[in-house]
C-alpha cells in the first residue's frame, strides 16, 4: 500500500506519457483530401478537377464516387471518376451555366466517398464564377443529386483537418504542457499561502521547485505552440492574444526568480517572494482566463473559432488527449518534488558546514 | 497617516521631480511622434503615465532612510501605511495625468470626443496602479536594487491593467462607443482595482515587518 502510494503516481505518470507519445505518434490520420486543382472555375464547362488524398487507397476500391457541393440543397455528382493512383484520382464534373444563387461567385466543397477509405470532405474546395446571373435557369441546370450510401471509415484514426494535417498531433504535447503549468503554479500558490500563514515552513523550497518546473513547462508550451504555429498560420508569433498572456505569465515567474536572487537576508527573501508569488498568481491568472475571451485568437475556442471538445476532440483523440494531460501533469509534479528534496539535501550540507 | 500625508507633501523634491519627468518624456515623444492624433496621443499619455507611476512608487519608498522607516513600523500599523502609500501614489498619478493632458491638448490639440470615458478609465486605472505599485515598489525597497527590481517585477502584471483601462479610455476618442459597449470593461477594471487593493491589503503586512 506505502509502496503504491510512494511510486504509484510516478509509475502512473511515467506510463500515460508513455503511453500517449506511442498512441500520438503511431495512430495515423484519417483520409482526406489535401489539394483540388484547379481551385476556380468557370461555370458550363465539363471540369476535370485534380483530387489528390491523404492516406486514401483509391486502387483498392472500385466505387469511388465524388460530389460538388453548393449547399445542403444543390450537389453534382462527377459524371466519371479517373483513378490514377492511390492518393490521386480525377473527376469529371460538368459546371451547369448558370447559379441557383444570387451571387457571381461561389464556393462549394467537395465530397469523396469509397467503401475502403470512407468519406471525407473539403471545404471551401473549388470557387465558381459566372458572368451573368440567372436564378431561373440555375435552379433549372444545377442537379440536385443526393448523397447518400456513404460509407463510414473502418480505421481507427486522428481525424483529418485541413490546415492541421500531421500537426494536429501537437494537441497532445503542446496542451498538456499549460495543464501541467497552471497546476504546478496553482500548488505553488497554496504552499506559498500555507508558509506565509506560518503553517508550513518548507512551503519556500517546494514554492520554488514548483515554480521551476511550471517555468520550465511554460517555456516548452511557448516553443511547441510557435513551432505548430509556424506550420499552420505561418509565422512563429503572430502577437496572437494567447502567446502574449503565455509570455507575460512566464515573464512574471522569472521575475519571481530574479527577486528571489536580489536578497541578502534569507528569511526576508522567503517572506517577499512568497508575498509576491502570492499576488502575482492572483492578479494575473484570471487575466489569462478572461482577456483572451474579449479578443479575436487564432487559437480554437476564441474569436468564433471552434473550441476544444465537439467536432475537434473527437473520440479516437479524446482517449490520447486526456492520458497526455494528467500523465504530464504527474512528471512535472514528480520533477518538481526531485528538485525540492534536493534543496532540503543542499540546506542539510550547508547547515552542516556552518 | 495623516501625518505621513504632511510628511510626503512637505518633500517638494518629489513633486518636482516627478513633473520635470512629464515634461521630458512629453518633449521626447513629441520630437519622436511629431504631432499625434488619436491612439497615438493616448498612446503617449499611457506611456507617461505608466513610466510615472513606477518612479513615483519607487521614489515613495526609497527616500526613506532606515531610521525613518523605523519611525513609522513603530507609529503606524502596516496597512494604513500601505493606504497612505496608495493614496498619494494615486494623487500624484492624478496631478501627473492633469499635467500631461493639458500639455498634450497645449501642443497637439484634444481628439477627445466622450471626456467621461477618458476620466473614468484615467481614475480607475490609477487607482489599479498606485494599490499595484504601492505593493510591489514595497517588495522592490527590500532588496538591494530596488528600482530595476520594481520595474522588472510589476511591468508584467501592468498590462492587465494597461489593456483594460487603455481600452476604455480609447473609447473617449469615438463619437459612438455606448455604456453598452463597456460595461464588462468597466465591471473587470473595477473587479481587477479590488483585487489588487484587497491583496496588497492582506500581504503588505509580511514584506513590511523587519
Amino acid at each position: 500500500m506505502r509502496f503504491i502510494k510512494t511510486y504509484g503516481w510516478k509509475l502512473l505518470g511515467v506510463l500515460l506519457v508513455a503511453y500517449s507519445l506511442i498512441a500520438g505518434m503511431l495512430i495515423p490520420l484519417k483520409p482526406g483530401i489535401l489539394e483540388v486543382v484547379p481551385t476556380s472555375l468557370n461555370t458550363d464547362t465539363l471540369a476535370e478537377l485534380k483530387i489528390t488524398g491523404y492516406n486514401t487507397r483509391f486502387t483498392q476500391s472500385s466505387d469511388t464516387r465524388v460530389w460538388l457541393k453548393l449547399n445542403d440543397e444543390f450537389m453534382i455528382k462527377a459524371d466519371s471518376i479517373g483513378i490514377v493512383d492511390d492518393n490521386r484520382i480525377v473527376a469529371f464534373i460538368h459546371i451547369p451555366p448558370y447559379f441557383p444563387v444570387p451571387e457571381n461567385t461561389v464556393d462549394c466543397s467537395i465530397i469523396v466517398d469509397n467503401s475502403v477509405d470512407g468519406a471525407f470532405v473539403k471545404p471551401t474546395a473549388v470557387f465558381l464564377h459566372q458572368n451573368e446571373k440567372n436564378l431561373d435557369l440555375g435552379f433549372a441546370y444545377w442537379r440536385k443529386d443526393l448523397v447518400e450510401d456513404l460509407h463510414t471509415d473502418q480505421m481507427t484514426g486522428f481525424p483529418f483537418r485541413g490546415i492541421l494535417e500531421e500537426t494536429i498531433r501537437n494537441t497532445y504535447y503542446h496542451v498538456p504542457m499549460w495543464f501541467g503549468m497552471m497546476f504546478l503554479f496553482l500548488f505553488s500558490l497554496i504552499f506559498s499561502i500555507r508558509f506565509i500563514r506560518g503553517t508550513d515552513p518548507m512551503g519556500v523550497a517546494k514554492t520554488r521547485s514548483l515554480n521551476q518546473i511550471g517555468l520550465l513547462f511554460g517555456v516548452l508550451g511557448l516553443i511547441t505552440g510557435a513551432i505548430w504555429a509556424k506550420f499552420t498560420w505561418n509565422a512563429f508569433w503572430s502577437m496572437d492574444v494567447k502567446q502574449n498572456m503565455a509570455a507575460i505569465a512566464t515573464l512574471i515567474y522569472l521575475a519571481y526568480f530574479l527577486l528571489g536572487r536580489s536578497f541578502d537576508d534569507p528569511d526576508k527573501r522567503d517572506r517577499v517572494t512568497s508575498a509576491y508569488n502570492i499576488f502575482a498568481f492572483l492578479t494575473l491568472i484570471p487575466l489569462l482566463f478572461i482577456i483572451p475571451r474579449m479578443t479575436d485568437s487564432l487559437h480554437p475556442g476564441n474569436g468564433g473559432n471552434p473550441a476544444l471538445g465537439g467536432e475537434d476532440l473527437d473520440h479516437t483523440m479524446r482517449i490520447v488527449f486526456y492520458p497526455a494531460v494528467i500523465g504530464w501533469t504527474l512528471l512535472g509534479f514528480w520533477m518538481a518534488d526531485l528538485l525540492y528534496r534536493l534543496q532540503v539535501i543542499q540546506q542539510r550540507i550547508d547547515d552542516k558546514q556552518h | 497617516m495623516r501625518l505621513y500625508g504632511a510628511l510626503e507633501g512637505r518633500n517638494r523634491r518629489t513633486l518636482s521631480g516627478v513633473f520635470l519627468y512629464v515634461l521630458v518624456i512629453m518633449m521626447v515623444t513629441s520630437y519622436i511622434f511629431g504631432s499625434p492624433e488619436g491612439p497615438v496621443w493616448l498612446g503617449v499619455f499611457w506611456v507617461v503615465l505608466l513610466f510615472s507611476a513606477v518612479n513615483i512608487g519607487v521614489l515613495s519608498y526609497t527616500q526613506e532612510t532606515g531610521g525613518r522607516r523605523l519611525y513609522y513600523f513603530q507609529l503606524a500599523d502596516p496597512l494604513a501605511v500601505y493606504l497612505a502609500k496608495s493614496l498619494f501614489i494615486f494623487i500624484l498619478l492624478l496631478m501627473v495625468s492633469l499635467v500631461s493632458l493639458a500639455l498634450l491638448g497645449l501642443f497637439h490639440g484634444w481628439p477627445v470626443v466622450q471626456p467621461f470615458y477618458l476620466w473614468t478609465g484615467i481614475g480607475l486605472g490609477s487607482l489599479g496602479l498606485a494599490f499595484l505599485f504601492g505593493f510591489l515598489a514595497a517588495i522592490g525597497s527590500q532588496t538591494r536594487s530596488s528600482a530595476t527590481l520594481s520595474t522588472v517585477i510589476s511591468f508584467p502584471l501592468v498590462i492587465g491593467l494597461a489593456m483594460l483601462s487603455g481600452k476604455i479610455t480609447k473609447a473617449s476618442l469615438l463619437p459612438g462607443a455606448t455604456w453598452n459597449m463597456l460595461k464588462d470593461d468597466f465591471l473587470m477594471l473595477s473587479g481587477l482595482d479590488l483585487m489588487i487593493a484587497g491583496l496588497g491589503l492582506l500581504l503588505f503586512t509580511y514584506i513590511w515587518r523587519d
